[in-house]
Protein backbone atom coordinates (compact mmCIF):
# COMPACT_ATOMS: atom_id res chain seq x y z
CA UNK A 1 0.00 0.00 0.00
CA UNK A 2 1.16 3.40 -0.87
CA UNK A 3 0.16 6.17 1.61
CA UNK A 4 0.74 9.73 0.95
CA UNK A 5 -0.12 12.11 4.15
CA UNK A 6 -0.26 15.56 4.08
CA UNK A 7 2.82 15.14 1.47
CA UNK A 8 4.14 19.03 0.39
CA UNK A 9 6.96 19.82 -1.69
CA UNK A 10 8.21 23.14 -2.46
CA UNK A 11 11.04 23.69 -4.56
CA UNK A 12 13.56 26.34 -3.81
CA UNK A 13 14.16 29.11 -7.14
CA UNK A 14 16.52 31.33 -6.39
CA UNK A 15 16.15 34.26 -9.16
CA UNK A 16 18.50 35.03 -11.91
CA UNK A 17 20.22 38.16 -11.16
CA UNK A 18 21.07 37.28 -7.70
CA UNK A 19 17.03 37.68 -7.11
CA UNK A 20 15.08 37.09 -4.14
CA UNK A 21 15.06 33.04 -3.27
CA UNK A 22 11.22 31.93 -3.69
CA UNK A 23 9.87 28.46 -3.57
CA UNK A 24 7.69 26.59 -6.31
CA UNK A 25 4.89 24.77 -3.87
CA UNK A 26 4.41 21.59 -6.62
CA UNK A 27 2.44 19.62 -4.28
CA UNK A 28 0.27 21.17 -1.79
CA UNK A 29 -0.69 19.19 1.40
CA UNK A 30 -1.53 15.20 -0.75
CA UNK A 31 -3.17 12.77 1.02
CA UNK A 32 -3.38 9.83 -0.89
CA UNK A 33 -3.96 6.00 -0.55
CA UNK A 34 -3.23 3.42 -3.39
CA UNK A 35 -3.85 -0.04 -2.65
CA UNK A 36 -1.34 -2.48 -3.85
CA UNK A 37 -2.26 -3.93 -7.12
CA UNK A 38 -4.25 -0.76 -7.69
CA UNK A 39 -3.91 0.77 -11.26
CA UNK A 40 -3.96 4.51 -10.90
CA UNK A 41 -3.73 7.33 -13.40
CA UNK A 42 -2.37 10.64 -11.99
CA UNK A 43 -4.01 13.68 -14.35
CA UNK A 44 -3.17 17.23 -14.48
CA UNK A 45 -2.10 20.62 -16.14
CA UNK A 46 1.75 20.18 -17.45
CA UNK A 47 3.46 21.81 -13.80
CA UNK A 48 0.50 20.21 -12.17
CA UNK A 49 2.32 18.22 -9.92
CA UNK A 50 2.29 14.30 -11.52
CA UNK A 51 5.92 14.04 -11.78
CA UNK A 52 6.82 15.36 -8.38
CA UNK A 53 4.59 12.93 -7.06
CA UNK A 54 5.96 10.19 -8.49
CA UNK A 55 9.64 11.43 -7.75
CA UNK A 56 8.61 11.60 -3.71
CA UNK A 57 7.73 7.47 -4.22
CA UNK A 58 11.69 6.31 -5.66
CA UNK A 59 12.85 8.78 -3.19
CA UNK A 60 14.18 11.12 -5.95
CA UNK A 61 13.31 13.90 -3.90
CA UNK A 62 12.46 14.32 0.01
CA UNK A 63 8.59 16.17 0.75
CA UNK A 64 9.09 19.48 2.29
CA UNK A 65 6.59 18.07 4.55
CA UNK A 66 3.93 15.18 5.09
CA UNK A 67 5.73 11.74 4.79
CA UNK A 68 5.37 8.94 1.97
CA UNK A 69 5.48 4.92 3.25
CA UNK A 70 5.04 2.28 0.96
CA UNK A 71 3.77 -0.61 2.68
CA UNK A 72 4.70 0.96 5.92
CA UNK A 73 8.17 1.78 5.17
CA UNK A 74 8.23 5.99 5.81
CA UNK A 75 10.15 6.76 2.40
CA UNK A 76 10.10 10.55 4.02
CA UNK A 77 13.13 9.59 6.37
CA UNK A 78 14.81 6.83 4.22
CA UNK A 79 18.60 6.33 5.33
CA UNK A 80 20.72 7.03 1.83
CA UNK A 81 22.07 3.28 2.13
CA UNK A 82 18.96 2.37 1.71
CA UNK A 83 17.82 3.82 -1.35
CA UNK A 84 18.90 1.60 -3.62
CA UNK A 85 16.68 -0.90 -2.17
CA UNK A 86 13.98 0.64 -2.66
CA UNK A 87 14.65 1.75 -6.46
CA UNK A 88 15.07 -2.12 -7.03
CA UNK A 89 11.35 -2.64 -5.84
CA UNK A 90 10.42 0.63 -8.38
CA UNK A 91 10.38 0.45 -11.58
CA UNK A 92 10.00 4.03 -13.25
CA UNK A 93 9.31 5.03 -17.24
CA UNK A 94 10.51 8.19 -16.78
CA UNK A 95 9.12 11.21 -19.00
CA UNK A 96 12.19 11.80 -20.43
CA UNK A 97 13.56 8.61 -20.90
CA UNK A 98 17.12 8.63 -19.36
CA UNK A 99 18.84 6.10 -21.41
CA UNK A 100 22.10 6.14 -21.65
CA UNK A 101 23.65 7.45 -25.14
CA UNK A 102 26.52 5.27 -25.26
CA UNK A 103 24.50 2.12 -24.56
CA UNK A 104 22.51 -0.14 -27.17
CA UNK A 105 18.41 -1.08 -26.64
CA UNK A 106 19.83 -4.28 -25.35
CA UNK A 107 23.10 -2.61 -22.80
CA UNK A 108 20.27 -0.13 -21.56
CA UNK A 109 18.41 -2.65 -20.20
CA UNK A 110 21.18 -5.18 -19.42
CA UNK A 111 23.10 -2.54 -17.43
CA UNK A 112 20.19 -1.67 -15.50
CA UNK A 113 20.32 -5.49 -14.31
CA UNK A 114 23.72 -5.59 -13.83
CA UNK A 115 23.37 -2.47 -11.52
CA UNK A 116 21.13 -4.46 -9.64
CA UNK A 117 23.59 -7.61 -9.03
CA UNK A 118 21.58 -9.99 -11.33
CA UNK A 119 24.34 -12.93 -12.69
CA UNK A 120 24.81 -12.64 -16.22
CA UNK A 121 23.30 -15.83 -17.57
CA UNK A 122 19.89 -14.28 -16.24
CA UNK A 123 20.48 -10.97 -17.96
CA UNK A 124 21.35 -12.55 -21.45
CA UNK A 125 18.30 -14.55 -20.63
CA UNK A 126 15.91 -12.07 -19.17
CA UNK A 127 16.54 -9.11 -21.52
CA UNK A 128 15.67 -10.48 -25.20
CA UNK A 129 12.24 -11.07 -23.07
CA UNK A 130 11.47 -7.71 -22.23
CA UNK A 131 12.61 -6.33 -25.40
CA UNK A 132 9.66 -8.65 -27.19
CA UNK A 133 7.51 -7.82 -24.18
CA UNK A 134 7.36 -3.64 -25.38
CA UNK A 135 7.98 -4.91 -29.13
CA UNK A 136 11.35 -3.77 -29.80
CA UNK A 137 13.09 -7.11 -30.28
CA UNK A 138 14.57 -5.68 -33.88
CA UNK A 139 15.80 -2.61 -32.46
CA UNK A 140 18.20 -4.08 -29.93
CA UNK A 141 21.58 -2.98 -31.82
CA UNK A 142 20.29 0.50 -32.09
CA UNK A 143 21.20 3.08 -29.90
CA UNK A 144 19.19 6.08 -28.11
CA UNK A 145 19.77 8.53 -30.61
CA UNK A 146 18.36 6.13 -33.87
CA UNK A 147 15.43 5.16 -32.25
CA UNK A 148 11.77 7.12 -32.45
CA UNK A 149 10.21 8.77 -29.35
CA UNK A 150 7.95 5.80 -29.27
CA UNK A 151 10.97 3.55 -29.16
CA UNK A 152 13.08 5.30 -26.63
CA UNK A 153 9.94 5.18 -24.24
CA UNK A 154 9.78 1.38 -24.71
CA UNK A 155 12.80 0.95 -24.33
CA UNK A 156 12.97 3.09 -20.74
CA UNK A 157 9.98 0.29 -20.00
CA UNK A 158 11.58 -2.66 -20.68
CA UNK A 159 14.66 -1.57 -18.31
CA UNK A 160 12.00 -0.39 -16.20
CA UNK A 161 10.33 -3.85 -15.72
CA UNK A 162 14.12 -5.85 -15.47
CA UNK A 163 13.52 -6.13 -11.49
CA UNK A 164 10.06 -7.50 -11.60
CA UNK A 165 8.99 -4.23 -9.58
CA UNK A 166 6.20 -4.44 -7.02
CA UNK A 167 5.31 -1.26 -8.33
CA UNK A 168 5.62 0.97 -11.31
CA UNK A 169 5.49 4.58 -12.56
CA UNK A 170 5.09 5.55 -15.78
CA UNK A 171 5.35 9.32 -16.48
CA UNK A 172 4.07 10.25 -19.15
CA UNK A 173 4.67 6.63 -21.51
CA UNK A 174 2.68 7.81 -24.18
CA UNK A 175 3.70 11.37 -24.58
CA UNK A 176 5.69 10.49 -27.87
CA UNK A 177 3.25 8.04 -29.12
CA UNK A 178 0.41 7.97 -31.79
CA UNK A 179 -2.86 6.66 -30.66
CA UNK A 180 -2.71 3.10 -32.01
CA UNK A 181 1.18 2.46 -30.44
CA UNK A 182 -0.34 4.44 -27.44
CA UNK A 183 -3.14 1.73 -27.25
CA UNK A 184 -0.82 -0.94 -27.32
CA UNK A 185 1.31 0.17 -24.79
CA UNK A 186 -1.78 1.01 -22.55
CA UNK A 187 -2.55 -2.84 -22.80
CA UNK A 188 0.67 -3.31 -21.88
CA UNK A 189 0.83 -1.53 -18.63
CA UNK A 190 -2.81 -3.36 -18.24
CA UNK A 191 -1.28 -6.59 -18.22
CA UNK A 192 1.76 -5.76 -15.92
CA UNK A 193 -0.84 -4.87 -13.46
CA UNK A 194 -3.15 -7.48 -14.23
CA UNK A 195 0.20 -9.77 -12.82
CA UNK A 196 0.26 -7.91 -9.46
CA UNK A 197 2.40 -5.03 -10.01
CA UNK A 198 0.63 -1.49 -9.09
CA UNK A 199 0.78 0.95 -11.70
CA UNK A 200 0.64 4.43 -11.31
CA UNK A 201 0.67 6.43 -14.85
CA UNK A 202 0.86 9.89 -15.27
CA UNK A 203 -0.67 11.28 -18.26
CA UNK A 204 -2.31 14.51 -19.73
CA UNK A 205 -3.42 11.54 -22.45
CA UNK A 206 -7.27 12.55 -22.59
CA UNK A 207 -7.93 9.52 -24.81
CA UNK A 208 -5.74 7.41 -22.70
CA UNK A 209 -7.14 8.12 -19.57
CA UNK A 210 -10.31 7.42 -20.75
CA UNK A 211 -9.70 4.62 -21.88
CA UNK A 212 -8.17 3.02 -18.53
CA UNK A 213 -11.79 2.88 -16.54
CA UNK A 214 -9.95 3.07 -13.53
CA UNK A 215 -9.20 5.33 -10.82
CA UNK A 216 -8.62 8.75 -11.53
CA UNK A 217 -6.52 11.18 -9.70
CA UNK A 218 -6.88 14.85 -10.40
CA UNK A 219 -4.12 17.03 -9.75
CA UNK A 220 -4.25 20.91 -9.85
CA UNK A 221 -1.39 22.90 -8.93
CA UNK A 222 -0.12 20.08 -6.12
CA UNK A 223 -3.62 19.73 -5.00
CA UNK A 224 -5.72 16.98 -5.45
CA UNK A 225 -9.15 18.59 -6.92
CA UNK A 226 -10.92 15.23 -7.46
CA UNK A 227 -10.67 11.60 -7.00
CA UNK A 228 -12.64 9.13 -9.04
CA UNK A 229 -13.31 5.50 -8.96
CA UNK A 230 -13.19 4.58 -12.88
CA UNK A 231 -12.93 7.98 -13.60
CA UNK A 232 -12.58 9.69 -17.16
CA UNK A 233 -10.18 12.55 -17.87
CA UNK A 234 -11.92 15.71 -16.95
CA UNK A 235 -10.35 18.98 -16.19
CA UNK B 1 30.47 -6.26 -2.30
CA UNK B 2 30.03 -9.74 -3.29
CA UNK B 3 32.41 -11.63 -5.90
CA UNK B 4 30.25 -10.93 -9.16
CA UNK B 5 29.83 -6.91 -7.83
CA UNK B 6 33.61 -7.12 -7.62
CA UNK B 7 34.56 -8.52 -11.15
CA UNK B 8 32.19 -5.86 -12.93
CA UNK B 9 33.48 -3.12 -11.27
CA UNK B 10 37.03 -4.19 -12.50
CA UNK B 11 35.80 -4.71 -15.79
CA UNK B 12 34.28 -1.51 -15.50
CA UNK B 13 37.49 -0.24 -14.19
CA UNK B 14 39.47 -1.11 -16.88
CA UNK B 15 36.77 0.32 -19.34
CA UNK B 16 37.58 3.44 -17.82
CA UNK B 17 41.02 3.50 -18.11
CA UNK B 18 41.32 2.85 -21.06
CA UNK B 19 38.37 5.27 -22.34
CA UNK B 20 40.90 7.62 -20.67
CA UNK B 21 43.77 6.12 -21.37
CA UNK B 22 46.20 9.57 -22.23
CA UNK B 23 45.11 10.45 -18.32
CA UNK B 24 45.28 6.94 -16.74
CA UNK B 25 49.02 6.96 -18.74
CA UNK B 26 49.62 10.24 -17.24
CA UNK B 27 48.47 9.31 -13.76
CA UNK B 28 50.54 6.11 -14.11
CA UNK B 29 53.76 7.55 -15.43
CA UNK B 30 54.05 10.03 -12.32
CA UNK B 31 53.32 7.45 -9.84
CA UNK B 32 55.84 5.73 -11.93
CA UNK B 33 58.14 8.58 -11.28
CA UNK B 34 57.54 8.80 -7.77
CA UNK B 35 58.03 4.63 -7.43
CA UNK B 36 61.80 5.47 -9.02
CA UNK B 37 62.57 8.06 -7.08
CA UNK B 38 61.48 6.01 -3.65
CA UNK B 39 63.69 3.35 -5.66
CA UNK B 40 66.33 5.86 -5.44
CA UNK B 41 65.77 6.48 -2.20
CA UNK B 42 66.54 3.62 -0.88
CA UNK B 43 69.50 2.37 -2.55
CA UNK B 44 70.95 5.31 -1.06
CA UNK B 45 70.01 4.36 1.85
CA UNK B 46 70.97 1.13 1.96
CA UNK B 47 75.01 1.79 0.02
CA UNK B 48 74.92 4.75 2.49
CA UNK B 49 74.60 2.80 5.96
CA UNK B 50 76.31 0.18 4.55
CA UNK B 51 79.43 2.04 3.66
CA UNK B 52 79.12 3.56 7.32
CA UNK B 53 79.23 0.54 8.66
CA UNK B 54 81.96 -0.48 6.80
CA UNK B 55 84.42 2.14 7.92
CA UNK B 56 83.20 2.08 11.46
CA UNK B 57 83.96 -1.64 11.42
CA UNK B 58 87.69 -0.26 9.93
CA UNK B 59 88.64 1.01 13.35
CA UNK B 60 91.87 -0.88 13.59
CA UNK B 61 94.86 0.60 16.09
CA UNK B 62 98.23 -1.04 14.99
CA UNK B 63 100.60 -1.20 17.77
CA UNK B 64 104.32 -2.13 16.79
CA UNK B 65 106.79 -4.08 19.08
CA UNK B 66 110.18 -3.18 20.24
CA UNK B 67 112.43 -5.68 19.70
CA UNK B 68 112.72 -5.38 23.54
CA UNK B 69 109.75 -7.11 24.10
CA UNK B 70 109.73 -10.51 24.11
CA UNK B 71 106.73 -13.09 23.32
CA UNK B 72 105.83 -13.77 27.15
CA UNK B 73 105.41 -9.61 27.45
CA UNK B 74 103.39 -9.27 24.02
CA UNK B 75 101.21 -11.91 25.05
CA UNK B 76 100.69 -10.19 28.34
CA UNK B 77 100.04 -6.79 27.17
CA UNK B 78 97.37 -8.51 24.78
CA UNK B 79 96.20 -10.10 27.34
CA UNK B 80 95.94 -6.67 29.39
CA UNK B 81 94.45 -4.97 26.43
CA UNK B 82 91.38 -7.77 25.61
CA UNK B 83 90.46 -7.13 29.36
CA UNK B 84 89.15 -3.51 28.09
CA UNK B 85 85.86 -2.88 27.38
CA UNK B 86 86.31 -0.53 24.72
CA UNK B 87 88.35 -3.18 22.59
CA UNK B 88 86.29 -5.84 20.58
CA UNK B 89 89.50 -7.80 19.59
CA UNK B 90 93.62 -7.69 19.87
CA UNK B 91 95.25 -9.59 16.91
CA UNK B 92 98.54 -10.84 17.71
CA UNK B 93 100.85 -11.16 14.36
CA UNK B 94 104.48 -11.95 14.81
CA UNK B 95 107.97 -10.94 13.11
CA UNK B 96 107.86 -13.87 10.98
CA UNK B 97 103.87 -13.64 10.39
CA UNK B 98 104.30 -10.57 9.10
CA UNK B 99 107.81 -11.04 7.20
CA UNK B 100 105.59 -14.23 5.58
CA UNK B 101 102.35 -11.33 4.83
CA UNK B 102 105.23 -9.36 3.91
CA UNK B 103 106.78 -11.43 1.24
CA UNK B 104 103.66 -12.71 0.00
CA UNK B 105 102.43 -9.19 -0.76
CA UNK B 106 105.61 -8.19 -2.93
CA UNK B 107 106.28 -11.48 -4.03
CA UNK B 108 106.03 -10.24 -7.84
CA UNK B 109 108.97 -7.29 -7.12
CA UNK B 110 112.37 -9.15 -7.19
CA UNK B 111 114.29 -5.93 -6.12
CA UNK B 112 112.11 -6.23 -2.86
CA UNK B 113 112.53 -9.86 -2.57
CA UNK B 114 116.26 -9.58 -3.34
CA UNK B 115 116.85 -6.87 -0.85
CA UNK B 116 115.58 -8.56 2.04
CA UNK B 117 117.55 -12.13 0.98
CA UNK B 118 120.80 -9.69 1.48
CA UNK B 119 119.53 -8.22 4.70
CA UNK B 120 119.70 -11.80 6.31
CA UNK B 121 117.35 -10.98 9.11
CA UNK B 122 113.75 -10.24 10.03
CA UNK B 123 113.38 -6.57 9.61
CA UNK B 124 109.73 -6.39 10.55
CA UNK B 125 108.48 -6.08 13.60
CA UNK B 126 105.46 -8.23 15.62
CA UNK B 127 102.47 -5.84 16.23
CA UNK B 128 99.11 -5.99 18.18
CA UNK B 129 96.11 -5.29 15.82
CA UNK B 130 93.69 -3.54 18.13
CA UNK B 131 89.76 -4.00 16.88
CA UNK B 132 88.17 -1.08 19.03
CA UNK B 133 84.22 -0.68 19.90
CA UNK B 134 84.17 2.61 18.07
CA UNK B 135 86.32 5.16 16.74
CA UNK B 136 85.39 7.13 19.89
CA UNK B 137 87.76 4.80 21.35
CA UNK B 138 90.83 6.27 19.92
CA UNK B 139 91.61 8.34 22.44
CA UNK B 140 91.86 6.44 25.20
CA UNK B 141 93.40 3.67 23.66
CA UNK B 142 96.29 5.75 22.20
CA UNK B 143 96.57 7.31 25.34
CA UNK B 144 96.63 4.17 27.64
CA UNK B 145 99.66 2.53 25.39
CA UNK B 146 101.23 5.94 26.34
CA UNK B 147 101.26 4.35 29.98
CA UNK B 148 104.92 3.50 31.25
CA UNK B 149 103.76 0.40 31.80
CA UNK B 150 103.34 -0.36 28.33
CA UNK B 151 106.37 2.25 27.22
CA UNK B 152 109.67 0.67 26.96
CA UNK B 153 108.11 -2.34 24.31
CA UNK B 154 106.30 -0.67 22.25
CA UNK B 155 107.48 1.52 19.25
CA UNK B 156 105.40 3.27 17.16
CA UNK B 157 101.24 3.36 17.68
CA UNK B 158 99.71 3.66 14.48
CA UNK B 159 95.83 4.59 13.84
CA UNK B 160 93.92 5.54 10.84
CA UNK B 161 91.35 8.04 12.34
CA UNK B 162 89.07 7.71 10.48
CA UNK B 163 86.53 9.81 12.82
CA UNK B 164 86.46 12.53 10.40
CA UNK B 165 85.71 10.75 7.52
CA UNK B 166 82.70 9.21 9.54
CA UNK B 167 81.40 12.37 10.26
CA UNK B 168 81.29 13.98 7.54
CA UNK B 169 80.04 11.08 5.45
CA UNK B 170 77.40 10.64 7.86
CA UNK B 171 76.65 14.24 7.25
CA UNK B 172 76.47 13.94 3.70
CA UNK B 173 74.44 10.84 3.66
CA UNK B 174 72.17 12.80 6.14
CA UNK B 175 71.80 15.82 3.46
CA UNK B 176 71.42 12.93 0.55
CA UNK B 177 68.53 11.15 2.66
CA UNK B 178 66.61 14.69 2.91
CA UNK B 179 66.52 16.24 -0.37
CA UNK B 180 65.77 12.30 -1.35
CA UNK B 181 63.27 12.51 0.82
CA UNK B 182 61.85 15.77 0.15
CA UNK B 183 61.94 15.35 -3.46
CA UNK B 184 60.22 11.87 -3.03
CA UNK B 185 57.14 13.32 -1.08
CA UNK B 186 57.01 16.47 -3.54
CA UNK B 187 57.00 14.16 -6.65
CA UNK B 188 54.23 11.66 -4.45
CA UNK B 189 52.28 14.98 -3.75
CA UNK B 190 52.25 15.40 -7.79
CA UNK B 191 50.70 11.78 -8.14
CA UNK B 192 48.36 12.40 -6.31
CA UNK B 193 47.30 15.11 -7.71
CA UNK B 194 47.09 13.99 -10.71
CA UNK B 195 45.40 10.73 -10.08
CA UNK B 196 42.81 12.79 -8.17
CA UNK B 197 42.28 14.66 -11.55
CA UNK B 198 42.28 11.72 -13.44
CA UNK B 199 39.69 10.31 -11.49
CA UNK B 200 37.86 13.55 -10.98
CA UNK B 201 37.60 14.30 -14.64
CA UNK B 202 36.38 10.19 -15.30
CA UNK B 203 33.12 11.02 -12.88
CA UNK B 204 32.70 14.58 -14.50
CA UNK B 205 32.76 12.44 -17.90
CA UNK B 206 30.17 9.74 -16.18
CA UNK B 207 28.01 12.05 -14.53
CA UNK B 208 24.96 11.08 -16.90
CA UNK B 209 25.73 7.47 -16.70
CA UNK B 210 26.64 7.83 -12.49
CA UNK B 211 22.56 9.68 -12.59
CA UNK B 212 20.86 6.98 -14.06
CA UNK B 213 22.92 4.21 -12.34
CA UNK B 214 21.40 6.20 -8.75
CA UNK B 215 17.95 6.22 -10.46
CA UNK B 216 17.76 2.25 -11.30
CA UNK B 217 19.18 1.62 -8.00
CA UNK B 218 22.80 1.24 -7.87
CA UNK B 219 24.80 0.32 -4.65
CA UNK B 220 27.07 3.39 -4.00
CA UNK B 221 29.61 0.77 -4.25
CA UNK B 222 28.98 -0.33 -7.52
CA UNK B 223 28.87 3.44 -8.47
CA UNK B 224 32.55 3.82 -6.70
CA UNK B 225 33.87 0.82 -7.33
CA UNK B 226 34.77 1.39 -11.20
CA UNK B 227 36.46 4.57 -10.07
CA UNK B 228 38.37 3.06 -7.16
CA UNK B 229 39.40 0.62 -9.25
CA UNK B 230 40.41 2.96 -11.88
CA UNK B 231 42.78 4.69 -9.65
CA UNK B 232 44.00 1.26 -8.06
CA UNK B 233 44.83 0.25 -11.89
CA UNK B 234 47.45 2.99 -12.49
CA UNK B 235 49.15 2.50 -8.76
CA UNK B 236 49.49 -1.48 -9.61
CA UNK B 237 50.36 -1.01 -13.33
CA UNK B 238 53.04 1.50 -11.82
CA UNK B 239 54.46 -0.81 -8.97
CA UNK B 240 54.88 -3.80 -11.40
CA UNK B 241 56.78 -2.20 -13.98
CA UNK B 242 58.79 -0.40 -11.00
CA UNK B 243 59.56 -4.08 -10.24
CA UNK B 244 59.98 -5.28 -13.60
CA UNK B 245 63.14 -2.90 -13.77
CA UNK B 246 64.33 -2.82 -10.25
CA UNK B 247 66.25 -5.79 -9.67
CA UNK B 248 68.15 -5.79 -13.04
CA UNK B 249 68.63 -2.11 -12.48
CA UNK B 250 70.03 -3.53 -9.19
CA UNK B 251 72.12 -5.77 -10.73
CA UNK B 252 73.36 -3.35 -13.12
CA UNK B 253 74.34 -0.76 -11.07
CA UNK B 254 75.96 -3.18 -8.25
CA UNK B 255 78.54 -4.88 -10.93
CA UNK B 256 79.63 -1.16 -11.62
CA UNK B 257 79.83 0.35 -8.41
CA UNK B 258 80.05 -2.51 -5.51
CA UNK B 259 83.94 -2.57 -5.83
CA UNK B 260 83.56 1.04 -4.41
CA UNK B 261 81.01 0.86 -1.87
CA UNK B 262 81.49 0.07 1.18
CA UNK B 263 85.39 -1.13 0.34
CA UNK B 264 84.09 -3.48 -1.82
CA UNK B 265 82.67 -5.34 1.26
CA UNK B 266 78.99 -5.26 0.05
CA UNK B 267 76.51 -6.82 -2.67
CA UNK B 268 73.89 -4.39 -4.08
CA UNK B 269 72.58 -7.29 -5.83
CA UNK B 270 73.11 -9.77 -3.12
CA UNK B 271 71.04 -7.49 -0.84
CA UNK B 272 68.41 -6.53 -3.24
CA UNK B 273 67.99 -10.77 -3.83
CA UNK B 274 67.61 -11.16 -0.07
CA UNK B 275 65.23 -8.39 0.45
CA UNK B 276 63.34 -8.89 -2.88
CA UNK B 277 59.90 -9.91 -0.59
CA UNK B 278 60.14 -6.54 1.26
CA UNK B 279 61.40 -4.44 -1.50
CA UNK B 280 58.60 -5.67 -3.98
CA UNK B 281 56.45 -5.03 -0.76
CA UNK B 282 57.35 -1.66 -0.33
CA UNK B 283 56.96 -0.70 -4.12
CA UNK B 284 53.60 -2.70 -4.36
CA UNK B 285 52.36 -0.66 -1.40
CA UNK B 286 53.02 2.69 -1.98
CA UNK B 287 51.66 2.86 -5.48
CA UNK B 288 48.84 0.89 -4.23
CA UNK B 289 48.45 3.25 -1.34
CA UNK B 290 48.97 6.66 -3.29
CA UNK B 291 46.71 5.95 -6.19
CA UNK B 292 43.80 4.38 -4.38
CA UNK B 293 43.81 7.37 -1.31
CA UNK B 294 43.49 9.92 -4.29
CA UNK B 295 41.21 8.16 -6.02
CA UNK B 296 39.07 7.57 -2.42
CA UNK B 297 39.83 11.30 -2.48
CA UNK B 298 37.97 12.24 -5.59
CA UNK B 299 35.31 9.48 -5.59
CA UNK B 300 34.14 11.13 -1.81
CA UNK B 301 34.29 14.66 -3.22
CA UNK B 302 32.50 14.03 -6.02
CA UNK B 303 29.97 11.10 -5.73
CA UNK B 304 28.56 12.19 -2.63
N1 LIG C 1 13.81 20.44 -9.86
C1 LIG C 1 12.91 21.44 -9.81
N2 LIG C 1 13.27 22.63 -9.35
C2 LIG C 1 12.37 23.65 -9.30
N3 LIG C 1 11.13 23.53 -9.69
C3 LIG C 1 10.69 22.37 -10.16
C4 LIG C 1 11.57 21.25 -10.26
N4 LIG C 1 10.89 20.22 -10.78
C5 LIG C 1 9.65 20.68 -10.99
N5 LIG C 1 9.51 21.95 -10.63
C6 LIG C 1 8.28 22.75 -10.69
O1 LIG C 1 7.30 22.07 -9.94
C7 LIG C 1 6.06 22.10 -10.59
C8 LIG C 1 5.52 20.70 -10.83
O2 LIG C 1 6.38 20.04 -11.75
P1 LIG C 1 6.14 18.57 -12.28
O3 LIG C 1 7.30 18.18 -13.09
O4 LIG C 1 5.79 17.72 -11.13
O5 LIG C 1 4.87 18.78 -13.20
P2 LIG C 1 4.11 17.74 -14.13
O6 LIG C 1 2.73 17.64 -13.64
O7 LIG C 1 4.89 16.47 -14.21
O8 LIG C 1 4.14 18.48 -15.54
P3 LIG C 1 4.30 17.81 -17.00
O9 LIG C 1 2.94 17.31 -17.35
O10 LIG C 1 4.66 19.00 -17.85
O11 LIG C 1 5.33 16.80 -16.93
C9 LIG C 1 6.28 22.89 -11.86
O12 LIG C 1 5.84 24.21 -11.65
C10 LIG C 1 7.77 22.87 -12.07
O13 LIG C 1 8.19 24.06 -12.68
MG1 LIG D 1 5.96 15.54 -15.62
Amino acid sequence: MILFQHATKMYPVRGAQGGTKKEIVALDDVTLEIATGEFVSIVGQSGAGKSTLLRLLFADEPPTSGSVSIDGWDITTIRPWQIPHLRRQIGVVFQDFKLLQAKTVFENVAFAMEVGGAPTPEIRRVVPQLLKLVNLSENADQYPWQLSGGEAQRTSLARALAFRPKILLADEPTGNLDALHAWDLLQLLLKINKLGTTVLLASHDEAIVNAVKRRVVTLERGKVVKEQKTGTYEL
Amino acid sequence: MNFLAFTRALRWGLVHYWRNIWLSLAATGVLLLTLAMLALLLIVTVVGRESLKAIEAKVDVTVFMADTATDEVILAIKADLEGRADITSVQYVTKEQALATFEAHHRANPIIAQALQELGENPLQASLIVKAESPQAYPQIAESLKSPKYQPYIGKVTFEDNREVIVRLSAVLRTLRRIGLILTIAIAAIAVLVTFNTIRLAIYGYHEEIAIMRLVGASPWFIKGPFLIEGLLSGSISALLTLLYFFPFVRILSSRVSAFVAGGQFDLARWSAENALGVSFLFLVSGILLSTVSSWIAVRRYLR
